[in-house]
């Protein structure tokens, strides 16, 4: 054959330079593409993004919702001041982290707050920021209340509540701001992302408030929740009941806004507390240790 | 300019075949002096196709990636890494060219060649099986269906009109079974043994009228007439050998190298005449038809194909690889017989996820010629394309769209004997594919 005859003078001709010849090429661009850092350590190097899918999308999800979350503690906190008692934030701090260790997402970093208003409310963001006005505090007699009320808050955002409901997803989900990411424009198209998210929040909280269906839910895990942590279980449905008696339900009124009747979420979960056996000891109220702390 | 080889008293006799020279291995000799343009298809380049759709976005650059069904072509030891099955198939929805030989009959006066041809350009399976993977790969890596049909009228002295009616269709394909082994944690070899098949047939009809006066019924036009078919089949081997080294997490290395052996081989070559005047009575007597049929079975050689790629895998969303390739020289037996040069050709590709659903991949890539830049006989045209596609990924399944365009020029020689044009040669290819993994 004669591409044989003209390989085999080649290569006995110069067979060094043949050989770098061929190889040259591919190492020039290796020792160019060197300097490129890896990015993603975690995953197969060969892995393509969509076929990690599942576990990078869920990932991106949860930090879109807490950087959602915080920009809305930090609307609520421009709009009520943090209590200025650092011993009481740490004690509804602990309370509530404990809460929030048997709850649905224990890896979620919680953050509790008490923040100095007359309205008998608590808020709960997305990503875990949780608030509680002093008011409804004030109305609080033990520990178990207060267990009681953040493990209600803790229940909204581990049920998801609020991201469902608005759909908060990672901007990278979307092919437009994928498309806009590779242009160069990623970080106006983020920002332009959470701001009409956190907009939306804090509607949603302070105005037109979650779906019945959704205070139900949280209401019913709220209540286990509490229970596992060790509290006593009524403690929730205690504070339910004083605040609807309240001076002629004035603070009822400012939930009835947001939340459905006191009435018929105290007969649901009479009914949870007895279906399920949930009633605890009475000893499991803490009210020595909640009169210590509470201003 | 070939004109003046009609318009003399010598015609085309000085390059008329003897006619006792008609045996096997003829046809060869006899195709190049018959007819304009005697070299059709395109055998003057390597990468007209750009097999796969992943790997055709991203210009070709594919040898050190390879880890999907493509892979069985470009280098089968990558598909070590599809560890589940594997089906992928891709439609050159359009695959078209242009070849455009400037000012051959004067000032304006263009030769345009088209293909327009929807071609099946690959289907491939993977399967992890016993301690490797196996696979199964269709690939077509040239398709061509060229036109010409074109009038010059008033064309140089004593030539009232030139006629031109070309179709000329070429199929290369090839398939057959795959398999690819991990010898350790970096290494990986693989190998695919393809059965190679090509088919062309070529249909060629020129008239030469001659201005009044010039025939023997003068004042009386005169015409010459040429028909010519011509049908190569050939079926051999094509085995592909490929290794693949991923020293560093991100980045993988890859060969491979592949010739093809034909095996058998049938040419046929008929061709008809009505001479003129001034035809070479020997090749076209003056009147008269005559009819000759030639066939062999004499076997085309082919290049020894050497690739070499590198990819650098920067992180599930962004990705880039570079392929060059060396396709050695040889004589070629067909069409007159040409030594064939050796050729260097590079690519270079990137893809980018705009999304975990969403991905973006382009390349560039080069599709130089095999023949001498000193154009004496073939055309010369090296070609430079980019290639881009987009996808959608599901779970399990993806979908692509994409393009690829080259562009070249050079010179070439559509008239025997004649003078060179200058030449521009467009490559335009619309593909789509999917591809699912169970």
């Amino acid at each position: 054959m004669k591409h044989s005859a003209i390989k085999a003078e080649d290569s006995g001709a110069e067979p060094g330079r043949r050989t770098w010849r061929c190889l040259s090429p591919l190492l020039a661009l290796s020792l160019i593409l060197m300097p490129l850092a890896p990015v993603l350590a975690e995953h197969p190097p060969r892995a393509r993004l969509h076929q990690i899918q599942p576990v990078e999308a869920a990932e991106a999800n949860e930090r879109a919702e807490i950087r959602v979350g915080r920009e809305v503690a930090a609307r609520i906190l421009a709009r009520h001041k943090l209590v200025d008692d650092p011993a009481l934030q740490r004690y509804v701090n602990l309370v509530g982290r404990a809460v929030a260790l048997h709850g649905d997402r224990p890896d979620l970093d919680f953050y509790f707050g008490v923040i100095d208003s007359e309205q008998v409310n608590a808020y709960a963001a997305p990503g875990g920021y949780i608030f509680v006005t002093s008011a409804a505090l004030a109305l609080m007699e033990d520990e178990a209340e207060l267990a009681g009320v953040l493990a209600h808050e803790v229940a909204h955002v581990d049920r998801r509540h609020i991201v469902e409901a608005l759909n908060i997803r990672a901007p990278e989900a979307s092919p437009m701001a994928g498309l806009t990411r590779f242009f160069g424009g990623a970080t106006e198209a983020t920002q332009v992302f959470f701001s009409q998210a956190v907009d939306r929040v804090v509607e949603l909280l302070f105005e037109d408030g979650l779906q019945r269906e959704d205070e139900f839910e949280a209401d019913r895990f709220g209540v286990r929740t509490a229970a596992r942590t060790g509290y006593d279980a009524e403690g929730f449905s205690r504070f339910l009941s004083r605040l609807s008696e309240l001076e002629g339900a004035r603070a009822a009124d400012e939930l009835s806004d947001t939340h459905p009747a006191a009435g018929e979420r105290l007969e649901r979960i009479r009914v949870l507390l007895q279906e399920e056996g949930l009633r605890g000891p009475e000893q499991n109220r803490f009210q020595a240790r909640f009169e210590q702390h509470r201003p | 300019m070939g004109l003046s080889r009609i318009d003399s008293k010598h015609g085309l006799s000085n390059i008329a075949p003897e006619r006792g020279s008609f045996a096997t291995g003829a046809i060869a000799g006899f195709l190049g002096m018959v007819l304009a343009g005697g070299a059709m298809a395109d055998e003057f380049h390597y990468r007209d196709v750009l097999v796969g759709t992943r790997a055709a976005a991203m210009g070709g650059a594919y040898t050190a990636v390879s880890d999907d069904p493509s892979g069985l072509y470009y280098n089968p030891a990558g598909i070590i890494h599809a560890d589940q099955l594997n089906l992928s198939g891709s439609v050159n929805a359009w695959h078209s060219t242009h070849t455009t030989y400037k000012d051959v009959f004067g000032e304006g006066r263009d030769w345009v060649r088209e293909s327009g041809t929807l071609i099946p350009n690959f289907f491939g399976i993977t399967q992890p099986m016993g301690p490797g993977v196996f696979g199964f790969s269709f690939v077509v890596t040239d398709a061509i269906q060229e036109d010409q049909d074109q009038v010059f009228s008033d064309v140089g002295t004593n030539l009232d009109r030139f006629i031109i009616n070309l179709n000329d269709t070429q199929w290369v394909y090839k398939l057959g079974p795959s398999y690819a082994i991990r010898l350790n944690d970096d290494w990986s070899i693989g190998a695919s043994f393809y059965f190679h098949f090509r088919d062309q047939e070529e249909v060629v009809n020129q008239i030469v009228v001659l201005d009044e006066g010039t025939g023997p019924g003068d004042p009386d036009a005169d015409l010459e007439w040429r028909y010519r078919q011509n049908q190569n089949d050939e079926w051999g081997v094509k085995p592909v050998i490929g290794i693949m080294w991923e020293p560093e997490g991100r980045l993988s290395l890859g060969a491979s190298l592949r010739h093809t052996h034909v095996l058998s081989a049938s040419n046929f070559l008929g061709f008809s005449c009505i001479g003129s005047s001034q035809s070479d009575l020997d090749l076209c007597p003056e009147g008269a038809v005559d009819y000759r049929i030639f066939r062999d079975s004499e076997t085309r050689d082919h290049p020894w194909e050497l690739r070499l790629g590198a990819a650098w895998f920067h992180s599930p969303r962004w990705m880039i690889s570079a392929d060059v390739s060396y396709h050695s020289s040889f004589r070629d037996s067909a069409r007159g017989g040409r030594d064939v040069e050796e050729v260097w050709n590079f690519a270079i590709g990137t893809e980018y996820y705009l999304s975990n659903t969403w991905a973006l991949r382009g390349g560039i890539f080069s599709n130089r010629a095999n023949t001498p830049a000193n154009v004496v006989e073939h055309d010369h045209v090296n070609l430079y394309g980019i290639s881009a596609s987009i996808a959608r990924f599901t779970r399990n399944s993806s979908l692509d769209l994409g393009l690829g365009y080259a562009h070249g020029s050079g010179q070439g020689r559509v008239l025997p004997g004649g003078d060179p044009q200058d030449v521009t040669a467009e490559n335009l290819t619309i593909f789509m594919s999917s591809s699912y993994t169970f």
